[in-house]
């Protein structure tokens, strides 16, 4: 492959377009990505700024969905910049691209335009080696600083960068987010909390805390940098890249069919979902149908592990708070969840059960009666959860009116899922955009009204009573049928083309772009990871808020780290 | 002879006290256990009845780690200092009416000055131990005693008020007629709030609010030292729960049974609440804890005072029954006000939000309006 890859990608598929191409088109330089038909818009490095604008300002993109780079073969050199933009209002969606050279690999940052483009560049950054310009915080996000290279680029030789045995003792002395130069890296910081917080009068010396990453109670590996004054929170900053597994990396040495178990490992709380939307762009690539007994296979499991991930951030949500019984209760419930995934995919965690064309294997009837009979009782389970917290006085005090997230916080970071349907921010892709089997299954979206840890805590019970209904409805609405497509091929080999399909996870929208150069490994294979653009919009949640509340509220967003840092 | 005698009670006390200790240990993981579906210790001994003795055993048998960073001499001297007050306080406490330590004539403020040198403790492990997670627990710890302290006594204010004496034995046999938790439920209500704070039990368990602040003061300690925080904390729990039966609960009047016996079923009894409690509920935020003591429990607790003169120059049924309001008064107070907690807050973010949401919700219509003419422009194509 010698010509640019994303040439190649558009020569190669010039198909159906969708209604936003001919909105654009003549207004834009307009081709059309992949066989799905993304309107992909072309744009000079000069005019990116200008273009992101008017697509902004004029036709409402308002939200950064996706921000990544497509390396093009090292004999060619350079790379394509891909912004993915989302209009709210119909859903629509617009790429833009744009070219870069070998020998300028920079361009201007987006993150005035949306501030969700500064944690999505500094990974293109850390990934790539894209500079760009007028970045506030332009650092590494997922490896170390000390880092030498940047594995995403095609040019990158495993074994010949890496790290050497004195760069490890460096990073090991100068451990911590205070590097070298000491207080200068942490002026450099961008601090977004406000000063507003506290008295003034009463103001002391300022307090930094690192919470995590081996913090008990981070979810994870999270890290948060914290300025504190007494117990006010005075800036917050997230920052990640202790779970990197380089996954998009390993996928690419991967056959598509082997990148399934790779892509479960990245949200290990709903691996179904991540599947899916790799199923989805795969699909897609490869002009496949899933069966229609698949379909509905497909939404069961997507919906009880949207239950089975909910359990998990409702026992966070209770030790967040010092509450330790909910734990408990919640697990009794999830056991159940996890035996049937057991039974069906023969794991309970790490599933590697959907296919191309469907899914691995059938649902036996045993556990599917037995399933049916659980859930019928859920809506029970899930009145005793609330017993415990919802009409708590304290938690409702630890709850009500903190981490207040507001909608225009929303739109910059791009927030998606639970987090922004607790602001009353109506977008569920289930029912926008129904994948699978949802458009035979009607979906109920909870909204909340405050935008505080308390709305978002009801949502997501309302969202298990929920998912428990569409489960049911799914494993009654099942029809008869194969639960695998005939004729897949053995071996994939998708032609050239590129394929971006979103899900909605528990945790908010998460894509999967697949770009495949007609061989039998992928290109490049990129994940939108919803809960990375949550996490981001954290300091803004913790303003006004008092050290006992970050975790709570760090809670609410409900992070997974395995799916984050990926 | 007397110092014989003296060491050989000092040995016997230690020994009830810390067999009792060993109990409450066992009852938190077993109650706790059953409240939450499981079963808790199983392995060690007859369901788990040796799972504390393991505890200390596996504590003993761990390196004793002083972090390089500490103040040296109160790292290793703060357990000591938070452990001894807890044996101490049994120096003055009657277990029945004639076997009794020292019986002083200001007993329970005598209790209650040996009781408040626990936080000095914590407080030193905190700072001393130069991490910023001990150190926001210990400091948490001396606001949380100051603060809770103040309205405990003023609510046992009432209690000594109607036994006339401030001596434990006194006071119990004040209550041989009717316990005190009848004359003074609001009382008792601000003395059971109070201790769980004095106790550093849910929902008042800030200072080592593992969620915060990982293990709070005693983050740092290790081995022994932990032990001796650990057991200290369960020693008060017992103490507190007896100090409660005498002042409140007729200490160790009971028909029948022997005085012994009605005292620790009815300490058990208070000890089961505390765990109850902590099964039960989260946890409040510092502040939330500071208001919760300044400005609801010290004002109630002379409004007690109050209460209880006005029953003395009255009598008994008047007491009772301003007593009984006075409760189901605050009791509704604190509901309404957890029922309510945040609503300037929310409304106000409603406020702020509302904009985007309508603006959201108007782009959806207006989607919906579009699709639905595609619709039914397909639909008279496919006419």
């Amino acid at each position: 492959m010698s010509e640019s890859t994303a040439t190649k990608l558009t020569t190669a598929t010039a198909t159906a377009g969708s209604a936003v191409l001919h909105e654009l088109d003549g207004v834009f330089d307009v081709d059309v990505l992949g066989p799905g038909g993304i309107a992909c818009a072309r744009t000079g490095r000069s005019d990116l700024l200008a273009v992101a604008r008017t697509l902004r300002d004029s036709y409402g993109f308002g939200h950064l969905d996706l921000l990544t780079a497509i390396d093009n073969p090292p004999d060619v050199g350079g790379l394509d910049m891909l912004y993915g933009l989302v209009r709210r209002d119909d859903g629509e969606q617009v790429m833009l691209r744009v070219a870069l050279a070998e020998d300028s690999l920079s361009v201007a940052t987006l993150s005035a335009i949306w501030p969700a483009a500064n944690p999505l560049e500094r990974e293109v950054y850390d990934l790539y080696g894209v500079h760009f310009e007028g970045h506030p915080f332009l650092r590494r996000l997922l490896l170390r600083d000390d880092f030498d290279g940047h594995p995403l680029r095609k040019s990158y030789v495993m074994g010949e960068h890496g790290v050497s045995a004195e760069q490890v003792t460096d990073a090991v002395q100068s451990h911590g987010i205070v590097g070298p130069e000491g207080d200068a890296t942490v002026a450099a910081f961008p601090f977004v909390g406000t000063e507003k917080n506290g008295d003034p009068s009463l103001r002391s010396q300022r307090l930094i805390l690192n919470v995590g990453p081996q913090h008990p109670s981070t979810h994870g590996v999270l890290h948060l940098y914290l300025v504190l004054d007494g117990e006010s929170v005075i800036a917050a900053q997230p920052t990640h890249g202790y779970l990197h597994r380089c996954i998009e990396k390993l996928c690419e040495s991967r056959s598509y069919k082997a990148c399934t178990a790779l892509i479960d490992r990245c949200d290990y709380v709903s691996g179904f979902h991540q599947e899916l939307a790799y199923m989805l762009a795969l699909e897609e690539l490869l002009g496949i149908e899933p069966t229609p007994k698949a379909d509905y296979i497909r939404v069961l499991m997507s919906e009880l592990v949207r239950i089975s991930s909910h359990h998990t951030w409702f026992t966070a949500a209770g030790f967040d708070t010092g509450a330790l019984t909910p734990f408990l209760y919640a697990f009794i419930d999830r056991e159940e969840i996890l035996d049937f995934f057991e039974a069906v995919t023969g794991a309970r965690m790490m599933f590697n059960y959907f296919r191309p064309g469907g899914v691995k294997d059938d649902i036996q009837p045993e556990a599917a009666e037995r399933l049916r009979a659980w859930l019928k009782r859920f809506d029970a389970s899930v009145d005793e959860y609330e017993a415990m917290l919802t009409g708590n006085e304290i938690f409702r005090a630890r709850t009500r009116g903190v981490g207040i997230l507001t909608c225009k916080d929303i739109e910059d970071w791009s927030v998606t899922g639970p987090l922004a349907r607790g602001s009353g921010y109506d977008i569920d892709l289930r029912r926008d955009a129904p994948y699978a089997a949802y458009d035979r299954i009607p979906v109920n979206v909870p909204l909340g009204t405050s935008g505080d840890t308390f709305d978002r805590y009801v949502i997501r019970v309302a969202e298990m009573r929920e998912s428990a209904r569409i489960a049911l409805a799914a494993l009654d609405g099942m029809p008869e049928g194969p639960h695998l497509a005939e004729g897949v091929p053995r071996n994939l080999r998708p032609p050239v083309g590129a394929a971006y399909r979103k899900v909605e996870s528990p945790r908010g929208e998460l894509g999967v772009l697949v770009v495949s150069d007609g061989s039998d490994k992928p290109w490049r294979l990129k994940v939108r990871s919803p809960a990375l653009s949550n996490l981001h919009v954290a300091p803004y949640m913790l303003e006004d808020c008092k050290v006992g509340d970050v975790i709570p509220v760090v809670g609410s967003i409900d992070v997974v780290m395995g799916e984050i840092d990926r | 002879m007397s110092i014989l005698r003296t060491l050989l009670g000092i040995v016997i006390l230690t020994v009830i006290v810390l067999v009792n200790t060993i109990v409450v240990m066992w009852c938190e993981r077993k109650w706790m256990g059953h409240m939450q579906s499981r079963r808790g210790p199983m392995r060690t001994g007859w369901h788990g009845l040796m799972q504390p003795f393991a505890d200390a055993l596996k504590l003993l048998g761990k390196e004793d780690l002083t972090p390089a960073a500490a103040d040296r001499r109160l790292f290793l001297i703060a357990p000591l200092i938070a452990f001894t007050p807890s044996l101490l306080v049994y120096a003055a406490m009657p277990w029945v009416a004639d076997f009794t330590g020292v019986s002083f004539d200001v007993g329970i403020f005598m209790i209650f000055a040996i009781a408040a040198i626990f936080p000095v403790g914590m407080l030193l492990a905190g700072w001393s131990s130069h991490n910023k997670y001990s150190l926001i627990g210990g400091f948490r710890a001396a606001a949380q005693q100051i603060s809770y302290e103040v309205p405990m006594i003023l609510a046992v204010m009432g209690v000594i008020m109607l036994a006339e004496s401030l001596q434990l034995s006194d006071i119990v046999d004040s209550q041989a007629g009717v316990w005190n938790v009848v004359t003074q439920p609001f009382a008792f209500m601000l003395f059971f709030i109070g201790m769980l704070a004095e106790l550093n039990r849910t929902p008042f368990d800030m200072p080592e609010a593992e969620s915060e602040l990982v293990g709070g003061f005693n983050t740092e300690y290790s081995s022994m030292r932990f032990a001796l925080f650990f057991v200290a904390e369960y020693v008060n729990v017992f103490t507190w729960s007896l100090i409660c039966v005498l002042l409140f609960f007729g200490g160790w009047n009971g028909p029948l049974l022997p005085d012994i016996a009605w005292l620790l079923a009815k300490t058990y009894l208070i000890v089961f609440a505390i765990i109850w409690v902590r099964a039960t509920f989260p946890r409040v935020r510092v502040d939330q804890l500071m208001a919760l003591g300044w400005k609801l429990l010290l004002p109630a607790a002379l409004v007690n005072v109050l209460i209880t003169a006005v029953g003395m120059l009255t009598n008994v049924l008047v007491l009772v029954t301003l007593e009984v309001a006075a409760a189901i008064a605050l009791f509704l107070l604190i509901s309404w006000l957890g029922e309510h907690a945040g609503d300037k807050r929310r409304a106000e973010a409603r406020t702020r939000i509302a904009l985007g949401v309508s603006r959201q919700a108007a782009g959806r219509s207006a989607r919906k309006t579009r699709t639905d003419a595609t619709a039914a422009e397909t639909e008279g194509v496919s006419a």
